[in-house]
């Protein structure tokens, strides 16, 4: 038993979230728009107005949690390759920059006629929107690698961790992106279908990532296995199986497949969608939470 | 050259002068300790307590043993901590092999605490530093090392007196001379025979410890049973050493969900959707 070291509290794993959060918002939206031909446009807008905000409070969070957040440009004026805290800090500056200013930029202006001369600079928006949302990938990898390379056996005994947390972010960014679509004047339901079909998929897949990581860290036997009886059948059981697995992720599942079998017939009702997407993001955020404070249990 | 403390387990007899040593050396404050019924003094390493024994009690069918060990930062000869912090301020010294803290340029986030693969993370955070210290310091009287608040605090391998021909305060004191210090070649040669001479008394499972995949560490123990006995890992890695596959990883899975979700479910809209606005 190791005590006195809970340093890391939930100001972290709220980073944490955000910072995959706000990855995801960008390449989520890139991707609905690139592979619809367009057809989805509004969706990698919604997204890309959504990522400086989330970047902003994430960051702010990260500083406030340093004992000495006056002293945070020593991680800026540091290059560090081995240290993903360092890696983290490049990526989301560039992340921050092309997918949080510049795109959401051109949006504006086409948008609100603000910064005339991004008008219509189709390819340039284009270009950016595609670095961020490769950056965006980046920073929603960073935050798993970052707690994956510890030696804290929940999150460093597998290399799993990664995919889950990506996953988990990406739900999260289509959930907030359709929480948006649905408050709009004019709905658009099409949109809001594909993007309620889509995150059921995702949410499918990080379902079978928890598997993966759970089974890898039960074989590896010893501390890992420890680590993960913690939260199937431990102090962390009910975090795990209300909060997240039903709450975060089968209830939304639900909500979605049911909006999707009668989207044919009538409009899903609005309400059912905005549940669907609040429980999405408040199971990543526990999603984070139970890896936090799940992982202090066995060290 | 690489230097190296060595610790013998076998000799040994948890007196903790080593404990008051690095307190006095360093000019640490006593710990407040509860009195547990056990020989216990400080429970854990924290930011003024960088050396502790620890008592480990095991039952085995034909007695009982009551096993001291040393817990103190191993000064790995790759240090995971140095790796993780991304403010560069975790220095291995090149001369001593020891791993050291540079308090001016830690910012306290404790990503070396969580890497550290030993004793639940060796660095240990420290909020304030106390009135005596600042006393101390005021009176202009000297503290190996510095003190900064709010950063992260470890054993400095009292790297001080060994630039200055001394052993490091802990293993001068060691009155049973369990605690060695020399060049790193020298002890190992010294636990290697320590241990075959304790195989020869019955001492089945002595052994050096000396975990390669941390590439070795500068603090080598001789033990008397399995290292997990002791609460060290049996094969401690450098926790970034597989930071590439868990990229991978990760990139992986943004791999599939671009591919299944987005790509089929998106690209749908492009032939049935097409103008639908
Ligand atoms: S034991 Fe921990 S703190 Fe000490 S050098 Fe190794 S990784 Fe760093
Ligand atoms: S707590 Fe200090 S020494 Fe440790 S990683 Fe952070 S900045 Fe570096
Ligand atoms: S080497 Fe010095 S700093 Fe380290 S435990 Fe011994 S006395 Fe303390």
């Amino acid at each position: 038993m190791h005590e006195g070291t809970h340093y890391w509290h939930y100001l972290l794993a709220i980073y944490l979230f955000l910072g995959g959060l706000a990855g995801a918002c960008a390449y989520s939206g890139t991707f609905a728009e690139a592979f619809s031909k367009g057809r989805y446009k509004n969706l990698a807008k919604i997204g890309s107005y959504c990522v400086l905000p989330i970047i902003a409070l994430g960051l702010l969070i990260l500083v406030v949690d340093l004992a000495r957040p006056l002293y945070f440009w020593h991680f800026i004026i540091t290059c560090r390759p081995s240290s993903v805290m360092s890696q983290g800090v490049w990526i989301l500056t560039i992340f921050a920059i092309t997918g949080g200013v510049i795109t959401p930029a051109f949006f504006l202006a086409e948008d609100r006629g603000i910064l005339p001369f991004l008008k219509g600079k189709e390819g340039a928006r284009k270009l950016f929107q595609w670095i961020g949302a490769i950056f965006g990938i980046l920073t929603a990898g960073y935050t798993g690698v970052l707690l994956a390379v510890k030696s804290v056996p929940l999150w460093s005994a597998t290399p799993f961790l990664p995919m889950v947390f990506v996953a988990s972010a990406t739900s999260t960014g289509l959930a907030l992106i359709l929480l948006i679509a649905n408050m709009q004047a004019k709905k658009d339901e099409v949109a809001m279908g594909a993007l309620e079909k889509a995150d059921s998929i995702v949410i499918v897949i990080e379902l079978i990532a928890f598997a993966v990581l759970l089974i890898a860290l039960s074989g590896a036997g010893g501390l890992a296995a420890d680590a993960a009886a913690v939260i199937v059948s431990g102090e962390y059981a009910f975090l795990f199986w209300v909060g997240v697995v039903l709450i975060g992720l089968l209830a939304p599942l639900a909500i979605e497949l049911y909006s999707a079998s009668v989207a044919k017939k009538a409009h899903p009702p609005a309400g059912l969608t905005t549940l669907a997407s609040v429980l999405v993001l408040v199971g990543g955020l526990l999603v984070r939470w139970l890896f936090m404070y799940g992982g202090h249990v066995v060290r | 050259m690489a230097k190296a403390i060595l610790y013998d387990a076998s000799k040994c007899t948890a007196c903790r002068a080593c404990y008051v040593a690095c307190k006095q050396w360093n000019v640490l404050a006593a710990a407040e300790v509860k009195k547990l019924g056990t020989y216990y003094n400080a429970l854990d390493l924290d930011g003024t307590t960088w050396n502790l024994i620890d008592f480990i009690e095991k039952d085995e069918p034909d007695r009982f043993r009551w096993l001291f060990i040393s817990k103190r930062c191993m000064h790995c000869a790759e240090p995971s901590c140095v790796n993780v912090c991304a403010a560069g301020a975790i220095k291995k010294d090149l001369e001593t092999g020891f791993v050291l803290v540079d308090q001016d340029v830690c910012i306290g986030c404790k990503n070396c605490h969580y890497a550290c693969p030993f004793w639940g993370g060796v660095p240990r955070f420290r909020g304030e530093i106390s009135e005596d210290e600042k006393e101390w310091l005021a009176h202009g009287k000297k503290i190996p090392g510095k003190r900064v608040a709010g950063t992260v605090y470890k054993c400095r391998g009292c790297i001080d007196r060994v630039q200055n021909g001394l052993t490091p305060a802990c293993v001068k004191t060691c009155p049973p001379g369990a605690l060695q210090f020399g060049e790193k070649e020298e002890m190992l040669a010294i636990a290697e025979a320590r241990v075959a001479a304790l195989k020869e008394r019955g001492e089945a499972k002595a052994q050096v410890y000396n975990p390669s995949g941390v590439g070795g560490t500068a603090v080598t123990y001789i033990l008397l049973d399995d290292p997990e006995t002791y609460g060290l890992p049996a094969d401690p890695r450098v926790s970034t050493a597989d930071m590439l596959t868990k990229w991978i990883m990760g990139l992986i899975a943004a791999g599939i969900l671009t591919v299944v979700p987005f790509w089929m479910v998106f690209k749908a809209a492009e032939a049935e959707g097409k103008g639908g606005e």
